[in-house]
C-alpha cells in the first residue's frame, strides 16, 4: 500500500494536511501490516505537518511498531530530517513521562 | 492626528514612534492619522514592514490613514515608492519611474492561506536567482518561514503578514522581515503563563516544547526550528518586537542566545526580521532518498 502524500493532502506545510496523511495512514495500517508514505513531488515539511501526521500517530502506535510499519521513501534531506527529528523527540519525551 | 516619521527608521525606533502616538491617544485612538515623511531620511527593511504593519493595524481599528510630505522624490521616499509600500497602502505608486529594485522582493501582504504557495512560487525562486543557489541549498530557508506563516495563522487573529526581503550582496546577507497585526506573542503566551512581561514572554515562546495550546496537535517546535537554523546553524539573527518585548537571538560559540533589547516602545501584533548570512548556506545537490532509523 502506498500513500502519496501529494494525493492526499496536496503538500506537507499545514496541520490540516498532515491530519489528512494521519487518517489515511491509520486506514491503511487497519487493512495491512505495512505502509509505504511516499514524499514525492515534496519540497518541505514543517513541524505542523509532521505532527499532525506521524506525531500524533504515537498516541496510537509505539514507536517501535511505527518505526517498522511505516516506511518513508522519495523523501528530500529536509522532509528526512524534520520527520526524524520531530518524531525522535516526541517519541524520547513518551518514554519519559 | 499627525505622525512624524524622522530621521533613520527601523523596528526598534518606529516602536518608540508608535509608544508616542499611543501615549497621546490617551487611550482612544483617533478617526484619522496622517503619516507624514517629511523629515524622513533613511528607512531600513525592518522599517518598511514595520511601517506597513503599522498602517494595517491602524485601518483595522477603523482609523483612516493618510500619506503627507511625500511629493518630494527623497532618497528614502523613493525607495518606499520602489518596494511598492505606497501601491500596498495607496492603490498607485507615487512616481512612474518607481519599479521594484533587484535586490528587494517587494512588499507584499501575504494571506496565510495563501502563503505556502507565495514562498514556494515568489520568495524562494526570488532568493534562488538572487543567490545564485538552487531550491534544494534553499529548504531550510523555505521551511523557516512556512514555520513563521503557520504561527501567524494558528496564534493571531489576522491571518494576513506583511513580507519584505532585501538582499545585501556586499554584506552577504539578506534580510527578511514579517509582520502580522494579530494579538502579539505575549499576548498568546499569557493564556498559559499568566505572570510574566513581554519581553520574557518572547523567549519563553521560543523554548523548544512550549505551546500555548492555541491549535490542538501543536507541540511547540515552529519558532525553536526557526533559531535553530537561522541562529545556531547560519549564524545569522533574529530580531523579535511583540507588543512592548523587543529580543534579539544570536549566536554566540555555536549557542543561541538571546538579549533584551533596550527599545521602549509598543510594536502592534509581531514583527520578525531575519538576518540570514549567504555564505553560510550550504549548497546542497537534489537528492531524494528513504528514511533510515
Amino acid at each position: 500500500m502506498v500513500i502519496r502524500i501529494v494525493d492526499v493532502a496536496g503538500g506537507a506545510d499545514t496541520a490540516d494536511q498532515g491530519y489528512a496523511v494521519r487518517h489515511a495512514i491509520l486506514a491503511a495500517l487497519s487493512r495491512e501490516d505495512k505502509v509505504i508514505v511516499s514524499f514525492d513531488c515534496i519540497d518541505i515539511a514543517t513541524s505542523s505537518f509532521v505532527n499532525g501526521a506521524f506525531v500524533a500517530l504515537l498516541d496510537q502506535l509505539p514507536f517501535s511498531d511505527f518505526k517498522r510499519r511505516v516506511k518513508i521513501v522519495q523523501a528530500t534531506k529536509q522532509v528526512l530530517h524534520m520527520v526524524r527529528t520531530r518524531l525522535t523527540k516526541e517519541a524520547t519525551q513518551l518514554a519519559v513521562a | 492626528m499627525q505622525v512624524d516619521l524622522v530621521g533613520t527608521l527601523d523596528g526598534s525606533n518606529l516602536c518608540a514612534v508608535v509608544q508616542r502616538f499611543v501615549d497621546d491617544c490617551g487611550g482612544v485612538l483617533p478617526k484619522t492619522v496622517s503619516l507624514d515623511f517629511r523629515r524622513l531620511t533613511f528607512i531600513r527593511p525592518a522599517g518598511v514592514t514595520f511601517l506597513s504593519n503599522f498602517a494595517l493595524w491602524l485601518s483595522s481599528n477603523r482609523v483612516d490613514v493618510s500619506f503627507s510630505g511625500i511629493e518630494n522624490q527623497t532618497g528614502a521616499i523613493k525607495y518606499l515608492d520602489d518596494s511598492l509600500f505606497f501601491e500596498q497602502h495607496f492603490g498607485r505608486k507615487l512616481f512612474p519611474d518607481s519599479n521594484p529594485r533587484r535586490t528587494t522582493l517587494p512588499l507584499t501582504r501575504v494571506h496565510q492561506p495563501k502563503s505556502h504557495f507565495w514562498i514556494r512560487t515568489t520568495m524562494i525562486p526570488w532568493l534562488s536567482g538572487s543567490l545564485g543557489l538552487n531550491h534544494t541549498s534553499l529548504h531550510p530557508v523555505q521551511t523557516c518561514v512556512s514555520e513563521i506563516f503557520n504561527n501567524i495563522i494558528d496564534h493571531s487573529t489576522k491571518d494576513i503578514g506583511s513580507v519584505f526581503v532585501q538582499h545585501f550582496p556586499n554584506r552577504s546577507e539578506v534580510c527578511l522581515s514579517i509582520a502580522d497585526f494579530g494579538v502579539g506573542i505575549p499576548a498568546t503566551v499569557r493564556r498559559v503563563v499568566k505572570v510574566i512581561d513581554d519581553h520574557d514572554a518572547i523567549i519563553q515562546a521560543s523554548r523548544d516544547g512550549f505551546t500555548s495550546g492555541t491549535t490542538k496537535g501543536n507541540r511547540g517546535a515552529g519558532l525553536d526550528i526557526l533559531l535553530n537554523y537561522v541562529v545556531r546553524i547560519n549564524g545569522g539573527k533574529i530580531i523579535f518586537h511583540s507588543l512592548k518585548g523587543h529580543v534579539m537571538f544570536y549566536r554566540v560559540r555555536n549557542q543561541v542566545v538571546h538579549r533584551k533589547l533596550s527599545v521602549e516602545g509598543f510594536c502592534p501584533g509581531t514583527t520578525i526580521d531575519i538576518l540570514f548570512n549567504t555564505d553560510s548556506i550550504v549548497r546542497e545537490p537534489e537528492e531524494i532518498g528513504e528514511l533510515e532509523w
